[in-house]
């Protein structure tokens, strides 16, 4: 049978050859006994240490691949099926390669003559997933092992705290009048130093329960989030005079919970951190910044130093003496824990007896996500 | 109104003896009359509670207050055995404990602890806590007549 080839298909077939000749992909073509009649630059590359003779090179006799699975198929190609094997092992010099491999009845003239087969090298792929399986495993493993020394730090400390803390203050009420000042004041110190190691006790906890007691994101609506936040605070805010403004907030996508106690913290610190003399104003905004939500709340309170700008940060880090404020110094350490584990980033700029702007990122809601499921807890 | 002429007994179930002070401690200014009896651990609070061995005369207890945390026979262990005794399954447990953890309180209440109070650390709330159990248990709450 003659074949009538015009030059449009003259040109597209060694167009198509030259692609075909240097596609990153490896392909051969085989005929029906298994001779490769053809093997692109990247094929003869990648089975170099395979190809004993590439002039004459038959693959069902060649040792090397004899074994492989899609050469079992093979014959199924020549009767005219099609397939796709994905993922074939292949060991060349001690390492394992997976390929997925493609094959296709070769025509020519209406009659199967053979096989084209091009292989697919996604060995990087397969480590890739392997490894990250092997780190989840090792982070869950991680992960475990710290909630465990959580609870043994919370748990089995808590226990002889409370008797240094309990019988200090037993003494202190049943001997007061057997102390004289100097006494008393050294009870004072012991008995506050446990009160303040049961609070650091409880921080270390709430610290690392963030990554491990952390829930999966969900669709949060951030006003919800204020207006819940806003009752908590009820009487702080009368009883300090507390305004606190807001633009209409965004929907996010996040662990419900620990948004609320980053709000919570943030808002806390605004009015802790209040001028003497002047009632705190709070202003709390929002603006898209690519796929996240960049969140604003701004203070009329002391302000940092932003020399202090990463220290602030850091677990247990206080700029005031207990004297002046109390607490642990957590605070935005759980802030940044939180916007990290949310993908997001935390800073501020501020002005010494002016004021503060605390600034983070939060993803965005996507529509695809989940809804948030039930009222704020 | 009170009938009760004889006085209250209590078996603590807690083997930390700085804390067995402290409850009784706490328990001093009860304006009733309370015997507390102490077990150390599950298998003498269960001995105690079936006048077993040395218990023969013992009382039975109005209330238990019950540590979680105990050696030998664990506190869920005893709450689960007490609860499940036809004889002592009626008398109100109290889980005193130091543990938070919510798995802690489900298993509790689901073993039929009659109520479960984390320890505080601060010595006036926990004497204020003792001192609610004995007003809530004994004065406003009807206890379990004596013999069914």
């Amino acid at each position: 049978m003659e074949c009538k080839i015009d030059s449009f298909s003259l040109n597209l077939a060694q167009n198509m050859s030259i692609a075909l000749k240097h596609l990153p992909l490896s392909a051969i073509m085989i005929e029906s006994k298994g001779n490769v009649v053809y093997s692109n630059i990247a094929f003869k590359k990648t089975f170099s240490k395979f190809i004993d003779d590439e002039e004459h090179f038959n693959l069902f006799s060649s040792g090397h691949f004899s074994h492989f699975f899609w050469l079992k198929n093979i014959k199924d190609v020549f009767s005219g099926e099609r397939y796709e094997i994905l993922f074939e092992e292949l060991k060349i010099d001690d390492k394992t390669f997976f390929y997925n491999i493609f094959a296709s009845p070769m025509v020519d003239g209406g009659n199967i003559i053979g096989a084209i087969v091009i292989f697919e090298d996604v060995t990087k792929r397969v480590d890739a997933e392997f490894e990250l399986k092997q780190n989840i495993k090792k982070l869950k493993n991680a992960n475990k092992d710290l909630e465990e020394f959580a609870y043994i730090a919370s748990h089995d400390l808590q226990e002889p705290l409370r008797m240094i803390a309990s019988y200090l203050q037993l003494i202190e009420k049943r001997y007061n009048s057997l102390l004289d000042k100097d006494g008393k004041e050294f009870m004072h110190y012991a008995i506050d130093g446990s009160k303040r190691m049961k609070q650091l006790i409880n921080d270390i906890l709430a610290f690392s329960r963030i990554t491990t007691r952390g829930c999966t994101f969900y669709t949060v609506d951030t006003n919800e989030v204020l207006a819940h936040v806003r009752s908590t605070f009820l009487s702080t805010i009368k009883e300090t005079n507390t305004l606190i403004t807001n633009k209409e907030l965004p929907i996010i996508t996040a662990d419900k919970t620990q948004i609320i106690q980053l709000f919570q913290n943030l808002i806390a610190n605004a009015i802790k951190f209040r001028k003497k003399a002047l009632d705190p104003v709070i202003q709390i905004s929002a603006v898209q910044s690519g796929d996240m939500y960049e969140f604003s709340i701004e203070d009329n309170g002391i302000g940092i130093d932003e020399k202090y700008s990463d220290k602030v940060f850091k677990i247990f880090q206080r700029l005031h003496t207990r004297s002046e404020y109390e607490g642990t110094g957590i605070g935005l350490a759980l802030c940044k824990r939180i916007v990290k584990r949310h993908g997001g980033d935390i800073s501020f700029k501020s002005k010494v007896g002016e004021g503060t702007i605390f600034t983070f990122t939060l993803p965005a809601h996507k529509e695809s996500e989940k809804r948030s499921r039930g009222e704020i807890r | 109104m009170n009938n009760m002429a004889k006085p209250i007994e209590i078996l603590l179930i807690e083997d930390n003896p700085g804390d067995v002070r402290l409850t009784k401690e706490a328990l001093r200014d009860a304006k009733i009359h309370i015997n507390v009896h102490v077990a150390e651990d599950g298998v003498e609070a269960l001995e105690f509670l079936r006048n077993k061995g040395k218990y023969e005369e013992s009382p039975k207890p109005h209330l238990i207050l019950l540590d979680l945390n105990l050696p030998r026979k664990d506190g869920r262990e005893v709450l689960e055995e007490i609860k499940d005794d036809e004889q002592l399954k009626k008398i109100p447990v109290v889980v005193l404990t130091t543990s938070k953890s919510e798995k802690d309180i489900a298993k509790s209440y689901n073993l039929h602890a009659n109520c479960y109070i984390t320890k505080p650390v601060d010595l006036t709330q926990f004497t204020e806590i003792v001192k609610t159990i004995e007003s809530f248990w004994f004065t406003i709450v009807k206890l379990p007549p004596k013999d069914v």
